[in-house]
């Protein structure tokens, strides 16, 4: 099956050349996520897929993966063509390792660029969306460290996004990379799909763009969204 | 021919203050024209100009300036007569010819002056009619000119037929806009009108016409939307931020200036609110699918034209770059070239839109792609220079290098980056007849298609691309032109994305179909290898490959990196491959300690050799003694001398 799907990836890249956004989606499923909001996130991650695959570059220029942190951290969806991509079911359950779960979406962001670089593809420098509900429970300081420095040299763009009043909106501050640290907030479970709806649209905006190009992504805060300073 | 087949064939008729203050002008206008107008529903038009002129006259006290005033009075209570507002702040002077002169090849046109004495040094009823006769732009609609005596209107009929004839002072003449060095500063001014139109609006064009914006096509985009009218023209309309001093001189230059390129959807009129403020303007209709989202996604362009092969293609390139020279002779430069900005329906019909971009004289085009600009001028705004010819045949040698290689960029290559970071020349991949080959090409079939391509065309891609050289737009029309002759004859496989490198038999012909096609073991997809290479495995009796390209590159799992050289080699337990691992020796010729790798000593293993005891460098030269040892004099030596034993 690994050999199977690396001949899908490989084949994907060769054939299609337009320019990849790859995105990765690291999302916080520990137990507090239990019930309604890990629901709702489902339903939100498979709009937002929906979403990407009827947007017509999009669909050819985006790629998704989604990383998991709960006591461990699992890529439960590793980067392909989105025709060919199954969601996975989210269960919540255990602590929030957010700093590994971190690492590991740069891990595969990293490993995908490495892979279109070497099949001669152009990409767009990767997005990661970072979702989490509560505090972090293992050492995130690495994690920081690494994204600080993708960020300043402009080849990472991490949206934090704190669900509901309870996350830990100083540790999402130093993840972000957004203007003056920024974090958006949903403010609760049912606007999920507000929030994958922002996405969608700038993470369509970007497809379309010119690699490196300043783009103005859609304001937030017509979505729904909260942003803290 | 009669004045009412004019005015109901929909003839735009402009006055002059002659004609208005003519003695029997009342007579005319009241009893012959206004019924006829209001018959038919149209309306005269009396330029500002002729305006400006009555009242000049006013102020003078004109003695028949009286007559005008009652005419144009009581006309305009039944709504009769309209300006044209379209180059109010153009033209001063001379207004009715320079009108004349850019509606000439839309419009059905008649003047009704009585400026036509031979006596004086302008006669404006001859240079009317003369526009006709121009030869500088086929497809002139007609033109007519009337004068009022009396109590009759008569038609007035061309004085200089007949010697004009042949006379070479109308000689074939492009309208050129000047090309300046020196951009546009300003500080851009919003205009800030009160009202945006919105679907449902009405809108009003510079002749005075209305038309119904009836439907968006497509998203809200960053400077505006863009819409269906009642009337089948597209209406662009800006965001409010977007209506701005500068994009109205820009979109008023290229209409004035009365520009026709089949398919080129220039702005023909401007459009005003119901306040009368600029907010857009209005272009043709363009129909088909955009190059970015039917050529150059494969499954897009596989729905979008299943039955292409090569000659559409190429079919498409010739006609994109017929349109840029075209363009190109008005000094009109693109600037954004882009394969969002051209839509195809099929490969002869082609539409250029978003051409408010186009940069016309010091109005620079503000927008760009990376991809498709020289990488001199990266790092710069778009808005910040003008750009020139080359830009453009750079834009669109990228654009039609993507057309031969559907969708991929001339600098990707295996081991880049981003776009822009491969945008350099000594990073175009593939093979160029001067000694390099194929340069980290990128994985796939794009070297197959390269190497399908007839030379000339690569080698004017391969200047423009590699050498940074400028080449001209005729050259690129020229070989172009010629592979479409190529393909056509027969000559050049017709392929989108052939399977092996282009086979060339020992006269020079290309070779089609002359390739084995075998299914890959692995990923079951279909690959070939030209016959020419299957007979020389046979021949060595070697067996025929079992993997495509694509699968021969994947890792195999059980494979590892050797941590020291970085080659895969097999093993399960070990690090380090056998070239890697081994033992270090003291060479028994210059003490110097040298490696004997595990695969050496396999080697000698199987030659039943025995184990060297010197460096390869005290091998290879034979004139260092060999040293005699004795187990004692070298204690740590001996017992090496004795394990290599």
């Amino acid at each position: 099956m690994a050999q199977d799907l690396m001949i899908l990836r490989q084949q994907d890249l060769v054939s299609n050349p337009t320019t990849r956004l790859p995105v990765c989606l690291c999302l916080d499923v520990s137990g507090s996520m239990h019930g309604e909001p890990i629901e709702e996130l489902k339903k939100g991650v498979g709009y937002f897929f929906e979403a990407i695959k009827s947007d017509e570059i999009a669909r050819y220029s985006v790629e998704l993966s989604i990383v998991v942190f709960q006591s461990s951290v699992t890529t439960i969806l590793d980067f392909a063509n989105i025709d060919r991509q199954r969601i996975p079911s989210l269960t919540a359950s255990g602590l929030t390792s957010m700093g590994a779960g971190v690492e590991q979406a740069l891990n595969i962001l990293e490993k995908r660029k490495t892979e279109y670089s070497s099949k001669g593809v152009d990409y767009y420098q990767p997005w990661m969306v970072l979702m989490t509900d509560g505090y972090s429970t293992d050492d995130t300081s690495n994690a920081i460290k690494m994204v600080a420095r993708l960020g300043s040299n402009k080849k990472l763009t991490l949206f934090p996004v704190a669900i509901g009043d309870n996350a830990d909106i100083s540790i999402l501050k130093q993840f972000s990379t957004m203007n003056q640290n920024a974090v958006l907030k949903v403010k609760s479970a049912q606007y999920f799909k507000d929030f994958f709806e922002w996405l969608s649209q700038s993470v369509a905006i970007v497809s379309q763009s010119v690699p490196g190009e300043k783009i103005s992504a859609p304001n937030p805060r017509e979505f729904n969204l909260e942003i803290e300073l | 021919m009669e004045f009412e087949e004019l005015v109901k064939n929909d003839y735009k008729i402009f006055v002059d203050t002659s004609s208005l203050m003519q003695k029997d002008s009342e007579y005319i206008f009241f009893k012959v024209i206004a019924p006829l107008l209001y018959k038919y529903q149209k309306k005269l038009i009396i330029p500002k100009s002729v305006l400006n002129e009555i009242s000049k006259h006013n102020y003078n006290k004109h003695k028949d300036i009286e007559k005008a005033n009652h005419v144009l009075d009581e006309m305009a209570k039944f709504e009769l007569w309209g300006t044209n507002s379209k180059f109010d702040e153009q033209f001063a002077d001379n207004a009715i010819t320079s009108q004349f002169h850019s509606l000439r090849l839309k419009y059905n046109l008649c003047l009704i002056t009585n400026d036509n004495s031979y006596k004086k040094d302008g006669n404006l009823s001859q240079d009317i009619l003369d526009l006709k006769k121009s030869r500088s732009s086929e497809g002139i609609k007609d033109i007519r000119v009337f004068y009022i005596k009396d109590e009759k209107l008569f038609e007035f009929y061309d004085k200089n037929k007949h010697f004009k004839k042949g006379n070479t002072k109308f000689k074939k003449n492009i309208f050129k806009f000047k090309l300046p060095q020196n951009i546009h500063y300003q500080n851009d001014k919003q205009l800030n009108p009160n009202d945006i139109p919105i679907e449902g609006s009405l809108v009003i064009d510079n002749m005075g016409k209305s038309h119904k914006l009836l439907k968006q096509i497509g998203r809200t985009g960053g400077e505006g939307s863009v819409y269906l009218t009642n009337t089948n023209y597209i209406c662009k309309i800006y965001k409010k931020e977007k209506v701005t001093l500068f994009r109205k001189e820009k979109i008023v230059k290229l209409i004035q200036n009365n520009i026709k390129i089949t398919n080129v959807c220039l702005p023909e009129f401007i459009v005003y609110n119901k306040q009368k403020e600029f907010v857009g303007y209005l272009m043709a209709k363009a129909e088909g699918h955009e190059i970015k989202t039917s050529i150059f996604i494969p499954p897009l362009f596989k729905q979008k034209f299943s039955h292409w092969n090569r000659l559409h293609l190429a079919k498409v390139a010739f006609n994109i770059l017929k349109k840029v020279e075209q363009l190109h002779s008005h000094n009109i430069i693109l600037g954004d070239i882009n394969p969002s900005n051209i839509l195809i329906k099929n490969e002869n019909n082609i539409f250029f839109i978003d051409t408010d971009s186009f940069q016309i004289e010091e109005y620079p085009c503000s927008v760009g792609m990376v991809a498709y600009t020289r990488k001199e001028r990266h790092g710069k705004r778009y808005d910040e220079y003008l750009r020139n010819k080359n830009d453009d045949i750079f834009a669109v040698s990228v654009l039609i290098f993507q057309l031969m290689l559907p969708g991929k960029l001339p600098y990707s290559f295996s081991g880049g980056g981003s776009e822009k970071e491969n945008m350099n020349p000594k990073n175009f991949p593939y093979k160029c007849y001067d000694g390099d080959g194929y340069n980290n090409a990128p994985d796939g079939q794009w070297v197959y298609i390269w190497s399908h391509l007839p030379k000339k065309l690569k080698l004017l891609f391969c200047r423009i691309f590699k050498k940074n050289e400028k080449i001209s737009l005729q050259e690129l029309i020229k070989e172009v032109k010629n592979y479409i002759y190529q393909l056509e004859k027969g000559f050049q496989s017709t392929d989108i994305f052939p399977l092996t490198h282009k086979q060339i038999d020992d006269k020079g012909n290309v070779l089609k179909d002359d390739f084995h096609e075998l299914n890959c073991v692995v990923c079951g997809s279909n690959f070939a290898i030209p016959n020419k290479q299957v007979e020389k495995l046979k021949v060595k009796g070697w067996n025929l490959p079992t993997k495509c390209d694509i699968c021969k590159k994947i890792p195999n799992p059980d494979l590892k990196k050797c941590n020291q050289c970085g080659k895969n080699f097999k093993d399960k337990i070990n690090n380090l491959c056998k070239n890697c691992r081994g033992r270090d020796i003291t060479c028994i010729g210059c003490y110097t300690t040298f490696r004997f790798t595990d695969g050496e000593k396999n080697f000698y293993d199987k030659k039943g050799l025995t184990y060297p005891k010197k460096c390869k460098k005290c091998r290879n030269d034979k004139s260092t003694p060999t040293p005699t040892y004795s187990n004692t004099s070298n204690s740590i030596l001996g017992s090496l001398w004795g394990w290599l034993k």
